[in-house]
Formats: C-alpha cells, sequence, structure tokens
C-alpha cells in the first residue's frame, strides 16, 4: 500500500434522524427503531414493521434518494472541508430509487393513455416533460432515478465534484465495496480524494419482495444472534463519507477522523441467496483485511460491527466465519450487530455501519446487539447483549455480506 | 437561462473536463485470455460474418431464473471465457456492469405488485444482479472477489480499468468483466430520454426487441503465454472518426473488443479500440506482430 487512506468527514440519516447526535440517541442507546410503517399499505404483507422515519407533509421531497443522499454529501464535504470543483470521485452504493418504479407502473395502470415521452425542451419536470400525464405529482424527472448510476451523477453534479463517478449495485454489500473501491484508487496513487456514499429508504417494491422470501421478522424486532430470532426488517440509511489520503489531508490541514488500515473481499462460491454455512467468504474477507492492516491474527482487534441480519442463516455462519477469520481471538472481541435498532438497510449497510464504527471508535462506547433474548448454541461470541459498553478501542472490523455469496471487511483505525 | 439550466450546462463541461482528465485508464496492459459474446431475442438467425457477430441463442436454463434473459446470458458468457480458460477459481476476480440491472424482472415484479398480485419469491432471488454472479461462482469455484456495476460511462473503460486495479492485488491473477444489456418496456424509453435532457447531448434509445438481450464476457489477466492478445491505453487518438457513440450503458464496445480479438487471433497485427469519441481509448496487439 502506497498511501494511508484516511476518513475528513461523513453524514449520515437513519429512521433515527440526522446527524450524529440521532445515532448516539438510538443506536448507542440500544433502542430500537421499529414501527408499523405508514409509507404505504402494509396490508398484503405478515408483517407491518420496519425502521422507516415517519412521513411529514415533505415527505415526497425530504424522502427521495436524491435528497437524502445530497444531504449527506454536502454534509460530508462541510465536515471535511472540501469546496464544490474538488477533484473528488463519486463512489455510490446504491440500488437506484424503486419508487420511481413503483409510481411509473402504479401510474400506467390507473392512465387509459399510453406513456408520453418528454417533448424536446429538455425540461423532464416541466411542462410536457418525460412521463407526461403521469407527473401530476412533480416527481416525473425521477423516471431516471431508478437508474443507480444516474443517482451518482446527480449527487456529484449536486456536490460540485468533478472526479470519476461510479455505482456500485451488489446488494447488501454495495456501499462497502464503494470504500474498498475508493481505498484501492487512493491508496494506489491514482486519486486523492473519494465521496462514497450508499443509500437506501424503505419502500414497497423490496418490502414485498423480502415479505415472498418470508425474511421478515415476525415478531416485530430484530434480534440478531440470539435463539430466538426470527428474521430481518428493512430500515431507512443514508450515509456518506469523504475519505482522502493522508497525505492530501495532512496538506489540507485537515484532521483525520480514523484510518482505513485494511479492506477485503471475497465470495463464498456456495448459493445464489444462502451464505456459507460455515461463513467460508466471510472469513477470506476478514483475512485479507487484516493481514492488509498488517494484523493477519486479529490481535489488535477490539470490536466487530458485524452483519448480524437476525435472521436463521446469517447469524451461524457469520459467527463461525468470524471463529475461522481470528481463532485465537474471537471469543474475547466485542461483536455487535445494529441491525438490531436500524433495521437492515441494504445497499447503505455497509456505509452506515462504518459510520457507527467510526464512531464506536471515537466516542470510545460499543453499540449493543439490542433484542438479545436467549443465548442460541450456534452463536456463541460476546455479543454485546442489550446494553452498551464503555471500551476504549483503537481498531475495529465492519463486515457485511450480500445475495450472491459476496462479502467486505474493513478495518478502521483510531488516530 | 434559469439558474437550473446554469447548473445543468456547468455540470456537463465538468464532465466533460473529467472525461478528458481520464483519456489514459490502464497503469498496465492486461492480457485477454478469452472472450464471448451472446445474443437472445435480436431477430438474427444468422452469423455476420462482417462483424464477426453470432446468431441468438435460446436461453439456457439456470435453475431458480425465470422469465428474464438477463441471468442466463450473463452466466452463458461467462461460462464460455471459464470453459475456454479453467483457471484458480481462488484467484479469480468477476465484475458486471450493467447501467439499468434486470429491468425485465423490475418491472415484471412492480406490475405484479401494483395490480395487487402476490410477490414471487423467485423475482425476490433474480431481482439482483448479484444472484447470478453468485451461480457462476457456485459452478465455477470463484472464491475471488465480485461486483457489480452501474456506469453511464464507457463500460469497456470502467471494466477494463477495474481490472487493472484488481489485478494489482496480489491475491488475484484473472478479472472476468461483463456487460448486459436488455431491451425493454416503454418505462426504458421514458428513462433514456429523461438522461438525454439531464445530460444535455442526444441520447438513442437502444434499438432491441423488449424481450431481447446482449451479453458479452472478456476474461483478463497480465499479458503472457496463455494471452497472446493484450489491450493497452492509447494516449493520444484522432477521435473524429469515432462515430456519435451509443446510449448509456450500451455494452458494443464489447462486442467491439471480442471481435477484433477474434480477429488478432486469427489475422495478428493491432487494432485501435475506440468506443465513443469522448471515452479512453486502447490498443489490442497480438503477440506475433
Amino acid at each position: 500500500m502506497s498511501g494511508e487512506v484516511t476518513v475528513t468527514g461523513f453524514g449520515v440519516r437513519t429512521a433515527f434522524g440526522t446527524g450524529t447526535e440521532a445515532l448516539r440517541r438510538g443506536v448507542f442507546a440500544g433502542v430500537p427503531s421499529f414501527q408499523p410503517t405508514t409509507r404505504f399499505d402494509t396490508g398484503p404483507y405478515r408483517t407491518p414493521m420496519a425502521a422507516a422515519a415517519p412521513d411529514g407533509p415533505d415527505a415526497v421531497e425530504d424522502w427521495a434518494l436524491r435528497h437524502a443522499l445530497a444531504q449527506c454529501g454536502a454534509e460530508a464535504l462541510d465536515m471535511a472541508g472540501l469546496r464544490p470543483g474538488t477533484e473528488a470521485a463519486v463512489l455510490l452504493g446504491i440500488a437506484g430509487d424503486h419508487t420511481s418504479v413503483t409510481r411509473y407502473w402504479r401510474a400506467a395502470a390507473d392512465s387509459p393513455s399510453p406513456t408520453p415521452l418528454p417533448d424536446s425542451s429538455g425540461d423532464p419536470d416541466g411542462p410536457g416533460g418525460a412521463g407526461g400525464s403521469y407527473g401530476s405529482d412533480g416527481t416525473t424527472g425521477r423516471n431516471a432515478d431508478a437508474v443507480p448510476a444516474h443517482l451518482a451523477e446527480l449527487l456529484a453534479g449536486g456536490l460540485g465534484l468533478t472526479g470519476p463517478r461510479l455505482t456500485f449495485t451488489n446488494a447488501c454489500v454495495a456501499s462497502a465495496a464503494a470504500i474498498i473501491h475508493a481505498c484501492r484508487l487512493i491508496s494506489s496513487g491514482r486519486i486523492d480524494t473519494a465521496v462514497c456514499a450508499g443509500g437506501y429508504l424503505v419502500e414497497e417494491e423490496t418490502f414485498g419482495k423480502f415479505d415472498s422470501g418470508r425474511a421478515l421478522s415476525r415478531d416485530g424486532m430484530v434480534r440478531p444472534f440470539s435463539a430466538d430470532r426470527s428474521g430481518l426488517l428493512l430500515g431507512d440509511g443514508v450515509a456518506a463519507v469523504a475519505l482522502e489520503s493522508a497525505e492530501h489531508a495532512r496538506r489540507r490541514g485537515a484532521r483525520p477522523l480514523t484510518t482505513i488500515a485494511g479492506w477485503g473481499a471475497a465470495t463464498d462460491a456456495h448459493h445464489i441467496a444462502q451464505p456459507h454455512p460455515e461463513g467460508v467468504g466471510l472469513a477470506r474477507a476478514a483475512r485479507q483485511a487484516l493481514r492488509l492492516a498488517g494484523d493477519p491474527d486479529g490481535a489488535s482487534l477490539d470490536y466487530v460491527n458485524a452483519h448480524g441480519t437476525g435472521t436463521k442463516y446469517n447469524d451461524g455462519a457469520e459467527t463461525r466465519g468470524l471463529r475461522a477469520a481470528f481463532p485465537e481471538r474471537a471469543e474475547s472481541i466485542p461483536v455487535s450487530s445494529t441491525k438490531s435498532t436500524t433495521g437492515h438497510l441494504l445497499e447503505a449497510a455497509g456505509v452506515v455501519e462504518f459510520v457507527i464504527t467510526m464512531l464506536a471508535l471515537m466516542d470510545g462506547v460499543l453499540p449493543p446487539t439490542a433484542g438479545y433474548g436467549r443465548p442460541d448454541p450456534e452463536c456463541d461470541l460476546d455479543y454485546v447483549p442489550n446494553q452498551p459498553r464503555q471500551a476504549d478501542p483503537r481498531r475495529a472490523l465492519t463486515i457485511n455480506a450480500a445475495f450472491g455469496g459476496a462479502n467486505t471487511a474493513l478495518v478502521l483505525e483510531r488516530p | 437561462m434559469t439558474t437550473e439550466k446554469r447548473e445543468q450546462r456547468e455540470q456537463r463541461e465538468q464532465r466533460e473536463q473529467r472525461e478528458q482528465a481520464e483519456k489514459t485508464v490502464l497503469r498496465s496492459p492486461l492480457g485477454i485470455l478469452a472472450t464471448a459474446t451472446a445474443t437472445h431475442g435480436t431477430g438474427r438467425s444468422e452469423p455476420d460474418e462482417a462483424t464477426g457477430a453470432h446468431a441468438d441463442i435460446p436461453l439456457p436454463r439456470l435453475p431458480g431464473f425465470v422469465e428474464s434473459a438477463f441471468s442466463p446470458l450473463a452466466f452463458e458468457v461467462s461460462r464460455q471465457c471459464l470453459t475456454e480458460q479453467p483457471g484458480d477459481g481462488a484467484r479469480t476476480a468477476v465484475v458486471l456492469a450493467t447501467l439499468m440491472g434486470d429491468t425485465t424482472t423490475a418491472d415484471l415484479a412492480s406490475q405484479r405488485m401494483v395490480s395487487g398480485r402476490v410477490h414471487n419469491p423467485l423475482l425476490f432471488m433474480q431481482a439482483t444482479a448479484n444472484a447470478v454472479l453468485g451461480y457462476t461462482s457456485q459452478e465455477f469455484g470463484i472464491t475471488g472477489q465480485t461486483f457489480s456495476l452501474s456506469t453511464l460511462d464507457d463500460p469497456v473503460a470502467e471494466l477494463l480499468a477495474m481490472a487493472d486495479l484488481l489485478l494489482e492485488d496480489p491475491e488475484l491473477d484473472r478479472v472476468l468483466v461483463l456487460g448486459v444489456e436488455l431491451g425493454g418496456s416503454e418505462r426504458l424509453a421514458v428513462m433514456y430520454q429523461v438522461l438525454a435532457a439531464d445530460s444535455g447531448r442526444p441520447v438513442p434509445v437502444p434499438d432491441l426487441p423488449e424481450t431481447a438481450g446482449l451479453a458479452a464476457a472478456v476474461l483478463l489477466g497480465r499479458p503472457g503465454g496463455e494471452a497472446p492478445v493484450s489491450v493497452r491505453s492509447a494516449e493520444a487518438y484522432d477521435a473524429d472518426g469515432a462515430g456519435a457513440g451509443g446510449h448509456p450503458g450500451s455494452i458494443q464496445g464489447l462486442f467491439d473488443l471480442a471481435a477484433a480479438h477474434r480477429r488478432l487471433l486469427r489475422d495478428g497485427g493491432s487494432h485501435l479500440l475506440v468506443t465513443e469519441p469522448r471515452s479512453p481509448a486502447f490498443i489490442l496487439t497480438a503477440a506475433t506482430e
């Protein structure tokens, strides 16, 4: 590695609200944010529960993915002291804004007229713009927000950043993959600065798919690693982090919040939707990250932010994967799943949990695994059950896993 | 001029400056180990000798993947490359580029939902491009890294740059890159029109039947014995003859690369690959030259 990678700014938004204080009041206090969502009719589904912020009168604007990304990106730049016009890559982990797909087909089903195409004015929100009669709510210009790469362009353009843009779409590791890609670009000297972001906001398309896959919790809680766990619940999450080379940050006089000491990614080669039962890919990704961090045995690790979905398949496999990654240390390292309070943030999980892990290092507080009930013999590590823990962590690992057997790992270090 | 229009113009100018600055994307040459292309439903019943394009294929059956050509085509081109050049799956990465993903599945699931029908669990599973990468990795024992990307820029340049970066990792020696593009519904046409408005450039809508699909794959390593054709960045070239470029996310460049690879294996020599006027260009060279 030729260049150290540091984090100099971030912005974050979850169902708890915007910013770090909201995370401290929720995630770090072990308070779940699940409630029946009113964002859509949950009648057809097995549960109404999600970690979705209550919708206010400005919900369409306020909770459009493009706006939430812009808000978090601006906060990250502001904290980092980076200005518009900066040559910075924009790397996004996102699947697109599914609400635009729903809106399109709902309008098509309701409208007797064929879909009008935009006029030549080039103004998709203007009269006669794209979607035409489907756009009475002023959102027709967002048809293309379903295109993941388009959201990266909007974010970069809105922030005034002039570097390369790339969007990762690989499900629940997408934003972690974006951060890993930024680390590679920066450490190899290709770029100095990157803004990495991810976003998912609870909506019916994905909610219905997870319901059909019987993946959602039956008791309205997410109980990772607990014997009484019954599944995941979805949650709102958007975050952005400003990454730069240590040298670039030093030249600017920027204060590094965290160093990214190592990263890794690996695939299970096991199943299209289920994790490898022994957590093989997860262990491999973690070992890669630790080797790069100069600590192949995990001797310096003080905390692990687990993927911990609260599903039957994931949590046992993840426990075995952690044991395989650092067999001598696994039982002595606190491990928690913050999905127990935030819900599963899908493509945004990597970057939001990265921010949570960074806060744990900065504040000296380990966020708990909320909703933890009875111990499961399959899950036999220290999961920081239900209550936050004061600590003095210097190094932490955050891991994620996704459909298709993709796994990522990032090692963060307090400066 | 409104503030919004001015901002759009400024964004375009910034983007063009950025594209100019990124003309050189590969630090080191790459070796082409294998290429494969496949089409379905385009109406081509015979191979095209002029372009080297194959005839349409029937979709291979993949357990658990239904309704859409996306995953079967992605698997088919991957299979061809990985079968032609078997290697160590632990040292192989896979990167899939697709602008809009599996829109057939997304539209089908959405239409079912808005009409009040129950969701199909199979559509849940195959809705992310990761699912077929998982299937491919399982079939070929690939435990290296797998990524899926969406890019408005030329996917050839993005994929080759990604392979160049990944091959600097000492734990990898091969990267399979692939692109998939589907024909689609009128929703896709609307999305292309919005993209055109936002970019300020004419954006042609892909001329593909709704059920059609295209896929192309390239297996890359560093140049050497198993890779008689190498590819490197072209630092300067005449962009005048490069044509108008395709629609965002077009994988035609991957088809061009595969065709050039086949020709160089047969005839030797070199080939300048320019996929879009403002995109980076590449030089493919046969080792026998």
